[in-house]
């Protein structure tokens, strides 16, 4: 069989397409690695929670606390690098380590991750599916001896696939890979990640059905004034996104500012503590899914849906900073679920019947709290549009989630995941701040235009000018649009061979064309080009023969020191 | 890494189909709980085993379906609606779950919902026994319509049952029951009579037919058919008032065709006696008892025999001293409830 296999050996292809069908194996692979990691997440909370929808008392109290003894030793012992979600692991890959994620992180994220939520911890499957597709992708890569840059894109690559696969929605995994891991809209990696994700779907819909996590209601408006009530849920969804981060950040740098051997017991603590908690309320355990589809479909008072809320908010706050392995995706979604139903509860209460479903104002609810704790606003708006499979939800989505996200800008400057990096010390790019960095442009250094010359004059006409101007240089504008520096030197050159009555363009025809710059342009693109010439033309971009500046060195450094 | 697939999908595949056949085995074992649970009265048992079930099979529409019933059940209509709803959503013809929508909005006096999801569950689909199921889904909406006192729509689904009434002569009795209910003692006494055709001696049938009659105002047949009722076993407190008050009609009313003078003035004096004794047994209305003073010598035997018009004002009279002295007085005898029907009967057709 291996003969054969190597008889049908590819034909050499060119690295670009290589890179796609690599994204595609990393797709598959990534998908099966999920779908496995689910199963074992499902097996692992049958054996320790039963098969009941709300486990047994003694169950909910102890086996988050005894897991949690068990996790922190496999963290602690053998898997030290499993600690956290997984999106900021996959990041510093990607800037830190050229894309390298060892196989032993993979081996026990999937380990570890799967025991904390099947045992109750108050935590999701997503982020931790991110980083084993992220990891499988970095191990292929290697093996393929792919060049650095390419290794460096293929963790992204593999995270969109394993975080498509595990919440079976491949545009949200596009857009948050994009919008929180790399941070940029590469042209080179978009396709490959899409197709990533597209196939570790399609593998996660293949082995665990195209079910939905929760059965989405359809949106209704009729009252426009009803977006009021979407306002005001942005804004409660908002201060509850700065509570969880307000909650999560400063505890978790407190504990990880304690002696090493208390990580051992920290997720034990924080397992029992749940487990109290669970006893009141069983919905907080784990990542919550039927729950957040019991809310959705009016099963809960709106009151217990704000206790939901709150006890949820504690209880993942718990998991996630005793460094539990586990993600955040999951329990921001069931946080902004039970917000969004208890307002749309409390508004029912207090205005009558509004037009808008429960299911509704919960499915709104967790793009709103996706905005507001993970600052991933594009990705917000899309995942809502993707798991309600309605475009008519946009408007109230948008509304609430901005809302959120002004609020957590406003009082937490720097997003979850930054400080997160900076407390492990790392210091990662700051996703929000690229995106929002002022960046100088081609505009804002150049010259007015000096020292053009048509090419129809003459040598001696020219080198008057240039005498009555002082000037070295004019850029010479060619009939084929085309621009080229005439210096003075070589035309008196010229003059002096006796070809003074020459036209400048006959004379200078024959120089190497100038790169033509754009107003628009980014102004690192002159510094690319500017090389050893005195200046650079900047054209019209409808008629490239017009002049509209010129940059020089000089001006390039002067503007880059104004910025600062 | 082609190489590596094949096994790649056969362990996934592997792992998954071990893992769907131990989800499949927990949601029967969470059926069976749940309908133990039920058995045994534990309503919230069996609404939480079907929830486990359902966990290990979700969007099975028979546990949803049991589910919901569940909830209905232990009184948790909002969350059963929400069952039915998604099965609704994703079968909106199915008879079972349409009727049960209807059921939860006619329990909450939601009439266009019970209206809208009744209608469905009567032209959607059943598995089983389709026309039955029809039938009683109409015959439902029609109870509903009837206890909320609309009359007009219950007639709507009434009709076409009374024209299409199965061989069971309860459906019969029943319709003609929510007729009579629903003021149509007419189109009552049609379905009673013909389930007579059948039944001869059924007493359910028989008292109805009576009490159609009776609200028709055909004393004779009421009469008639309350005692065969009372022959064949019936014995309800409201049969053996109509039946004593039709009886008595017939004895009483002076204005019956055919009836000898002697025997009109005789009624009308027993009808002067009775409302006099009335007027001693509640507090003395006195310008009825000075209309009946003034009226005692004009109504002898001889005089009411000759002359038709005294029969008149008597009856006029009494009726007038029996319905005031009934309202005041609170409940009258048959006699008097017989002497009210008489006078409504010719002064207020």
């Amino acid at each position: 069989v291996t003969t054969r296999l190597r008889q049908l050996r590819l034909p050499e292809l060119p690295e670009a397409h290589l890179f796609l069908l690599l994204a595609l194996l990393i797709g598959i692979f990534a998908g099966l690695a999920v779908v496995c990691f689910r199963v074992a997440i499902e097996w692992s909370r049958l054996a320790l929670l039963g098969s009941a929808l709300e486990p047994a008392w003694y169950r909910a109290l102890l086996v988050p606390a005894i897991s949690g003894l068990v996790i922190a030793a496999i963290v602690q012992l053998i898997f030290p690098t499993a600690r956290g979600s997984g999106v900021n692991q996959t990041k510093a890959a990607m800037y830190v380590y050229d894309g390298f994620i060892p196989f032993r992180t993979v081996v026990g994220k999937f380990v570890t991750a799967a025991m904390a939520i099947g045992s109750g911890h108050s935590l999701g499957p997503e982020d931790p599916s991110l980083q084993v597709g992220a990891g499988l992708a970095s191990v292929f890569g290697r093996k393929l001896g792919l060049s650095r840059d390419r290794i460096r894109l293929i963790a992204p690559v593999g995270a969109a696939a394993g975080l498509a696969a595990a919440f079976n929605a491949p545009i949200t995994a596009v857009l948050f890979v994009i919008e929180e891991v790399i941070g940029t809209w590469s042209a080179v990696a978009l396709g490959a990640i899409i197709v990533s994700a597209v196939s570790g779907a399609v593998v996660s819909q293949w082995f665990l059905g195209d079910q939905p996590l929760f059965r989405a209601t359809a949106y209704h408006l009729s009252e426009p004034t009803e977006l009021l009530l979407y306002a005001a849920l942005g804004l409660i969804g908002g201060a509850a996104s700065l509570a969880f981060v307000k909650l999560v950040l400063p505890v978790r740098a407190r504990l990880l500012a304690l002696p090493t051997w208390t990580r051992y017991v920290q997720p034990a603590v924080a397992g029992l503590l749940i487990g109290v908690i669970a006893l009141r309320a069983p919905q907080v355990m784990s990542a919550g899914y039927e729950f957040i589809d019991a809310a959705m479909h009016d099963q809960y008072t709106w009151s217990f849906l704000a206790l939901l809320a709150v006890l949820k908010i504690v209880a993942t706050g718990l998991s996630f900073t005793s460094g539990t392995p586990g993600g955040l995706f999951a329990p921001t979604l069931f946080i902004g679920a039970m917000v969004g139903g208890a307002v749309a509860g409390l508004g029912r209460l207090v205005l009558g019947d509004l037009a808008g479903s429960t299911g509704a104002y919960a499915l709104i609810g967790m793009g709103t709290l996706f905005a507001g704790i993970l600052r991933a606003p594009i990705t917000s708006v899309f995942m809502i549009i993707e798991v309600s499979g309605s475009y008519s939800i946009v408007l109230p989505v948008m509304i609430s989630n901005t809302i959120a996200y002004l609020i957590s800008r406003r009082f937490q400057r720097h997003s979850i995941f930054d400080v997160l990096g900076e407390q492990d010390g790392i210091v990662l790019p700051s996703m929000e701040e690229q995106r929002e960095s002022a960046v100088p442009h081609i505009e804002d250094a150049m010259e007015p235009p000096a020292g053009a010359i048509d090419a129809a004059v003459t040598v001696d006409a020219a080198l008057e000018r240039a005498d009555a101007e002082s000037r070295e240089w004019f850029l010479l504008n060619l009939l084929s649009g085309k621009w080229v520096i005439a210096p003075v030197a070589g035309m008196r050159e010229l003059q002096a061979e006796g070809k003074g009555a020459l036209s400048i363009g006959s004379a200078m025809g024959l120089a190497t064309p100038l790169p033509v710059l754009y107003a628009d342009q980014r102004l690192d693109t002159a510094l690319e080009l500017i090389a050893d010439h005195p200046v650079l033309p900047i054209v019209h971009r409808a008629n490239r023969r017009q002049l509209i500046g010129i940059i020089s060195l000089a001006h390039i450094l002067a503007s880059y020191r104004r910025g600062k | 890494m082609f190489a590596a697939l094949v096994p790649a999908f056969g362990v996934t595949g592997s792992v998954t189909q071990l893992y769907r056949e131990h989800e499949r085995q927990l949601a029967q074992e969470w059926r069976v709980q749940a309908e133990i649970a039920r058995r045994a009265g534990d309503r919230d048992g069996a609404v939480h085993a079907l929830q486990s079930a359902l966990r290990f099979s979700p969007g099975d529409a028979t546990y949803t379906f049991a589910l919901a019933r569940a909830l209905l059940e232990a009184g948790r209509t909002v969350e059963a609606r929400a069952y039915f709803r998604t099965l609704w959503e994703r079968e909106p013809g199915s008879g079972p779950v349409n009727i049960e929508l209807g059921r939860i909005g006619a329990r909450e006096g939601d009439t266009t919902d019970a209206m809208r999801y009744y209608h469905n569950a009567i032209e959607g689909s059943w598995r089983e026994e389709p026309e039955t199921n029809r039938r009683l889904a109409r015959l439902e909406l029609a109870r509903y319509l009837v206890r909320q006192g609309d009359f007009t729509r219950a007639h709507a689904e009434l009709i076409p049952l009374a024209a299409d009434l199965p061989e069971n002569i309860s459906t019969t009795i029943e319709v003609g029951n929510l007729l009579l209910a629903a003021d149509a003692p007419d189109r009552a006494r049609t379905v009673f009579e013909s389930g007579l055709k059948r039944q001869r001696r059924n007493s359910a049938l028989l008292a109805g037919a009576g009490e159609a009659a009776f609200q028709l105002r055909d004393y004779a047949a009421a009469a008639a058919y309350f005692a065969r009722a009372r022959a064949a076993g019936e014995d309800s407190e409201s049969g053996r008032e109509h039946a004593a008050i039709a009886t008595e009609v017939l004895r009483g009313d002076p204005f019956q065709r055919r009836l000898r003078a002697a025997e009109r003035a005789r009624r009308a004096r027993q009808a002067y006696d009775r409302s006099l004794a009335r007027l001693d047994q509640c507090p003395p209305a006195e310008a009825f008892r000075e209309q009946l003073d003034a009226m005692r010598p004009r109504v002898t035997l001889r005089a009411l025999q000759r002359d038709s018009e005294i029969v008149e004002e008597v009856m006029d009279l009494s009726y007038r001293i029996v319905l005031a002295v009934g309202d005041r007085c609170g409940p009258v005898t048959p006699a008097d409830e017989a002497l009210l029907l008489i006078g409504r009967q010719h002064f207020e057709p």
